[in-house]
């Protein structure tokens, strides 16, 4: 208990601390009032079992953990020890009034068991920071900044420790203390600091530093609140407020007629919940690391990204809110954000592959950011690669990228006893094979091996013919969201016109915007993969498969097949149940699969800066040494043709979609 | 009762055109038909040997020398045409349908209040008056036409029907006529004429491409198919991946994010056929492609294939095609 | 700077035509219909105009049935402000008939320019523009891939056979656009929002009778299927003789 001086002393410095911080909590607040609405009061209970899931366990840090990089496990030592800190705090502060009150509460082992914890606590966090600042300022891994604010960060929880234990060491030394054996390390500094002769100012100097370490700690608490650190204290409800929609899923635009803008231009055009992303960043760099644009060398860094925007907010809240407050509305003639914060080349290096999101432990969006950006660019500016033009025109025309004729798109079926749905609408399942499917003479022969595997299963499927239509995806990605509403809609007329139930898709990005964004527009149907239906097929005895493939393969995870919808394993499944040998995989698969480079519209675009990712990753797979790779995508599949071209591979190496090999599979 | 064919002879430097010969040809046989007679007309400034039209089977020709008529302008040529035209009472008027035909065609039937059938590649007399059948929708149709009213104006395709053999021996009667010009014929004037420079055909423009693929191997191995080019007058393309290794420049490169070529002739050397190349030359009237795959995916578009090593086929083009030209 | 933009509804180049069911016009089912990509470049050069100039009104005229009206909001669109439909539903195939009833009209508005695509993609006449310009009684250059105005004329370049040809011509004057003459924009979403509110004026078209007609429309003569001539330099002399006599290419 401390005298009363001290204890006013105490109130002063608690007083003076809620209030610098409340000050601040209400500003960074204020800033998150300026996003729009939106509403993620949906499944509290999911929502709960996933923020605890997550930080309890440590989760969010440890799931990235590789061979290579532990840091997730450091974090969660750190993460635990420093918890116990801050309860501590909160019972030597009572104490300070009350010294009786443990005691008293919980008698006298109490205080052994506090102190043992505590102590051991301190070394862990001690070994953590050590190990912490290895890794930031010596090994020095790209996706770290040797920052000051990091540092800062590092140096105060370091001597936080340090002061604990000083404490501790002088209380020991001052007074008899029951606990002495259980505090080991504040019996140790106490031996220190009794060879050092300060026995006798032991008294004096416990006060000193108690009180010393209490302005750090109340200090350390408001400058949470300028940093990085801040994700402590935003990371929890950014998890609990993460998106319950489907992975990656991009919202519609609501009343696109009366609607005075489009996408994301100016940072208070994002919802409040992107801007509490931005507060969560914990600047841990997973998101860049793993993100292709970067390791190919081009602009975008989405770490930079949310931290650019995160300053930008910083910086001019005064501003925005003073106009919020006066109700300007300035019709601002350049954008904020675009181009000014954010730069256009970042905006369209994305593939929307979703590695970033799929490793940052504070469940950012990035790849949504993004995408509203590109929204502005297009619906607002019509400012987009030049090349994209004519990819926008063939799908309002013909439905196809290409803007071949859409007479043509049954072609591909001629004479393979398949009937369209106008013919026969009494199918089990319809098989939408997407454009590529039905226009590039490659992912053809693709639809032929599925229709060949269907009949062999003898299930009764159709298809659309001239009826199908672009899913559409290419164009929401790039960002003309009127242009994909106008072709979701035409499709999702045409499904219920013929009452249609189950939809096999040939192609992830197909398969992803049926599945997930058709709903938005009222389409709901069952949608499935091709790898799905042909393992289900296998499975259930369906297909009599010869089981002899006796190549050396590694399966390429589609982006929008595996961290979209976490398939996964079906597609190896299947490839197991017809090989011989067993697969070889890449070091970067299944959720840390690198992305082909085509996703997000990219296939339509030039890429002319930095190295081409497709040839990176297709680098990735010859380093396996296969036979052939195995794809599940047409857009995969182009890339690595394109790549193994470019390596002067395309002999030796061969790549095949998993339909035709099982399609060839067939007795 | 109008029966004679009045028929335009366009001359380039006073020299009349191949295309005249042609339309003096057909004239001449239409005017038979009809029972009267075909009138050629040549407008322009230092006209040569208009009689010579005689030999095409021309009746007549007028002409119209002048000065001012040295550069072609729609405005100053139509109103000297149609002036002809109008003291001449044709029944049919024909021209053949070149850049200046196309234009000329507009101002005479606008003059003389009568619809024209364009671009014709099939004519016939019946009941005297004249039917055409000509292209439509980029010639995935063709319609056939016949005319209601007294004066039937026509343009003829140009290189589909077949020159006859000259006639030294006719010779027909020149009769000059001076057109009435007022400055109002002359709104519009030619500044300069920037001849077309020797070399390089642009990809855009030309009307037969010999594109390469990665098939080429290298750089160096282009001129193979410049040799082929040069004999055929034709402009060298390339395949995106061609140019992304640097082998071509970024403007000859034919595709969906180069250039979107349709010329009358395409002939893709080792060049695979994936559909971001076929997108930019899908609409080719006649596609030949040379390649070792014989499952390359230009096949299924192509008109006309040989699987084989282009590094002897294409020279044994060149090699066949300098006999055939004659060159 | 006034200028009228004459636009045209036509198939869009990639449809499948069929013949209908009078074997004299093509069967308009399952056909897309687009703006006629050369008026494109004239309805982009006149809006480019303007926004040099910085005044001025651009005014959008187009024949044909009411869903022309859908061409016109395209053009909208772009940038135009308002524009005149003449309705007709008689698919008159007189294109004298045609300009006429486009020269009626154009000789209501005031106009420093009025500008056309070269050709229409489904009749490829490339007719009406001249008619109708010697029917206003104003010059016309067809053609133009550039397009420059300074004082009261207009500088305008085109290809023809003797080279490349720099004309000058008096204003009021017409021209034709060629594929060169500049890329045209995609419109932004507002813009496409906006152009459903400008002002579009319908009117009855005033029709000659046609004093030509359409006997009948048939398909061209069968292509062969593509064939592969042959393998390697053997097959080299069938294959330029096909080229020369079959597919007369050379």
């Amino acid at each position: 208990m401390l005298p009363i001086a001290g204890k006013i002393f105490l109130l002063v410095l608690i007083a003076v601390t809620v209030y610098f911080f409340v000050q601040r909590a209400k500003y960074l607040i204020d800033l998150l009032k300026l996003g729009t609405p939106e509403d993620r009061s949906d499944n509290p209970q999911e929502r709960w079992k996933f923020v605890l899931g997550q930080v309890l366990p440590q989760r969010c840090a440890t799931k990235n953990v590789t061979k290579k990089d532990l840091a997730g496990v450091g974090h969660l030592l750190l993460f635990y020890g420093f918890s116990v800190y801050v309860i501590s705090y909160g019972f030597h502060i009572f104490e300070a009034f009350y010294d009786k009150l443990s005691p008293a509460l919980f008698g006298s082992g109490f205080n052994n068991l506090f102190f043992f914890v505590l102590d051991t606590a301190g070394l862990v966090v001690i070994a953590s920071i050590i190990w912490a600042v290895i890794r930031r300022y010596i090994v020095r891994p790209d996706r770290l900044e040797a920052s000051m604010d990091a540092g800062v960060i590092l140096v105060v929880v370091f001597c936080l420790m340090i002061m604990s234990f000083s404490v501790e060491g002088f209380r020991l030394l001052a007074e008899e203390t029951p606990f002495a054996d259980w505090a080991y390390m504040g019996n140790a500094f106490s031996q220190f600091f009794a060879n050092m002769g300060l026995q006798e100012r032991s008294h004096t100097l416990f006060y000193v530093l108690w009180y010393l370490h209490m302005i750090v700690v109340f200090g350390f608490g408001i400058y949470i609140l300028y940093s990085k650190h801040l994700h402590v204290l935003a990371a929890h409800p950014n998890l609990y407020f993460h998106s319950t929609k489907p992975k990656g899923s991009l919202a519609p635009i609501e009343n696109m007629e009366e609607a005075e803008r489009f996408g994301a231009s100016d940072i208070t055009h994002y919802s409040w919940k992107h801007l509490l992303d931005l507060y969560a960043c914990t600047e841990c760099g997973w998101c860049s690391e793993n993100c292709p644009a970067n390791i190919s060398g081009k602009a975008l860094k989405p770490k930079d990204v949310i931290h650019n925007m995160k300053e930008h907010l910083l910086a001019t809240g005064t501003d925005l809110l003073a106009k919020k407050a006066e109700e300007t509305q300035a019709d601002e003639e350049e954008p904020s954000l675009v181009r000014a914060v954010v730069t256009e080349d970042e905006i369209w290096d994305c593939t929307n592959c979703m590695a970033c999101m799929e490793v940052c432990p504070v469940a950012i969006e990035h790849v949504n950011k993004i995408d509203e950006m590109r929204r502005y660019l297009v619906l607002m500016e019509s400012n987009f690669p030049q090349e994209v033009q004519v990819v926008f025109k063939g799908m309002e025309t013909n439905s196809n990228p290409w803007g071949i004729g859409m007479s043509t798109r049954a072609d591909w079926a001629k004479d393979l006893g398949v009937k369209t749905l106008a013919e026969d609408s009494d199918v089990d399942v319809l098989l939408y094979v997407g454009c590529s499917g039905a226009f590039d003479d490659r992912y053809k022969k693709v639809s032929v091996a599925m229709v060949k595997i269907l009949q062999a299963a003898g299930v009764k499927f159709g298809i659309l013919g001239t009826e199908e239509g672009c899913c559409g995806d290419s164009a929401r990605r790039i960002g003309n969201e009127y242009l994909y509403w106008m072709m979701a809609q035409q499709n999702i007329e045409v499904f219920n016109g013929y009452n249609v139930k189950k939809i096999l898709v040939t192609c992830p990005h197909g398969y992803n915007t049926l599945k997930n964004d058709y709903p938005q527009f009222g389409g709901e149907y069952e949608v499935i993969h091709h790898t799905e239906f042909i393992l289900d097929l296998i499975k259930n005895g369906r297909l009599k498969l010869k089981g002899d493939l006796a190549k050396t393969i590694t399966y390429h995870d589609s982006c929008f097949l595996g961290r979209y919808n976490t398939i996964y394993e079906q597609p190896r499944e299947i490839l197991g149940a017809i090989s011989t040998t067993n697969l070889v995989e890449m070091e970067r698969n299944r959720r840390f699969g690198f992305c082909c480079g085509a996703g997000g519209g990219r296939m339509w675009m030039e890429e002319d800066r930095g190295e081409k990712i497709n040839e990176i990753r297709t680098e990735e797979a010859l380093s396996t040494n296969p036979d052939m790779i195995a794809t599940a995508c047409p857009f995969c599949m182009t890339m690595f043709e394109d790549g193994l071209k470019a390596k002067n591979a395309e002999e030796k190496v061969k790549v095949s979609d998993i339909a035709e090999l099982v399609a060839d599979q067939l007795i | 009762m109008a029966n004679n064919v009045l028929i335009y002879a366009e001359q380039m430097g006073g020299k009349f055109r191949p295309t005249a010969f042609e339309a003096v040809c057909q004239g001449k046989k239409i005017a038979q038909e009809l029972g009267g007679e075909a009138i050629a007309v040549g407008i322009g400034s230092g006209i040569e040997d208009p009689a010579s039209l005689g030999q095409y089977g021309a009746d007549k020709v007028i002409v119209v020398d002048n000065e001012k008529l040295k550069d072609f302008t729609v405005d100053a040529y139509g109103k000297a045409f149609a002036d002809v035209a109008g003291n001449n009472d044709p029944a049919v008027v024909l021209m053949s349908a070149t850049y200046q035909g196309k234009d000329l065609g507009g101002y005479v039937s606008a003059a003389l209040d009568a619809p024209i059938a364009a671009d014709c590649t099939e004519w016939l007399v019946q009941d005297g008056k004249i039917q055409v059948k000509r292209p439509t929708y980029a010639g995935k149709a063709y319609v056939s036409i016949g005319f209601t009213g007294d004066v039937s104006v026509i343009s003829i395709r140009p290189k589909v029907f077949a020159l006859d053999e000259p006639d030294a021996s006719k010779s027909a009667n020149v009769e000059n006529q001076d057109a009435a010009f007022s400055d109002s014929d002359f709104r519009s004037i030619v500044k300069e004429i920037i001849a077309k420079a020797g070399g390089k055909i642009d990809v855009s423009e030309a009307d037969i491409i010999v594109s390469g693929g990665r098939g080429m191997k290298g750089p160096e191995n282009f001129n193979i198919l410049e040799e082929m080019a040069e004999l055929l007058g034709a402009a060298v393309g390339a395949s995106r991946t061609v140019v992304d290794e640097g082998w071509r420049e970024h403007a000859d490169q034919v595709g969906q994010t180069g250039k979107v070529v349709s010329p009358k002739l395409y002939i893709a050397c080792g060049i695979s056929g994936a559909i971001q190349h076929l997108a930019g030359m899908r609409t080719s009237k006649c596609i030949v492609a040379i390649n070792k795959d014989p499952d390359a995916p230009i096949f299924n578009i192509a008109d006309y294939g040989i699987v084989g090593d282009l590094f002897q086929v294409v020279p044994a083009m060149t090699a066949e095609l300098k006999k055939v030209l004659g060159s | 700077m006034n200028i009228v933009v004459c636009v045209k509804r036509v198939p869009d180049t990639e449809t499948k035509i069929k013949i209908g069911g009078d074997g004299k016009d093509i069967d308009p089912a399952g056909v897309e219909y687009v703006i006629n990509p050369f008026d494109e470049f004239a309805v982009e050069e006149a809006i480019q105009i303007k926004e040099k100039s910085g005044e001025g009104e651009i005014s959008i005229l187009s024949l044909g049935t009411t869903d022309a009206q859908v061409i016109m909001r395209k053009a909208y669109a772009m940038g135009a402000e308002k524009g005149t439909h003449l309705s007709d539903d008689s698919a008159n195939p007189d294109n004298l008939a045609v300009a006429k009833s486009l020269a009626a009209q154009l000789k209501e508005m005031s106009f420093d320019m009025v500008l056309f695509g070269k050709q229409a993609v489904d009749d490829d006449s490339a007719a009406v523009a001249v008619q109708v310009a010697k029917l206003l009684d104003i010059p016309i250059v067809t053609r133009i891939i550039k397009l420059d105005i300074s004082d009261g004329k207009a500088t305008v370049e085109r290809e023809s056979d003797a080279g490349k040809e720099i004309l000058e011509v008096a204003l009021p004057a017409a021209f034709a656009a060629e594929k060169g003459l500049n890329e045209p924009r995609y419109p932004k979403l507002m813009d496409i929002m906006k152009a459903k509110k400008k002002p579009l004026d319908q009117k009855e078209a005033q029709m000659d009778a046609a004093k030509m007609e359409i006997l009948k429309m048939e398909y061209p003569p069968e292509r062969p299927p593509g064939k592969i001539v042959g393998e390697g330099a053997e097959a080299v002399p069938e294959l330029v003789n096909l080229l020369k006599n079959e597919a007369k290419m050379i």
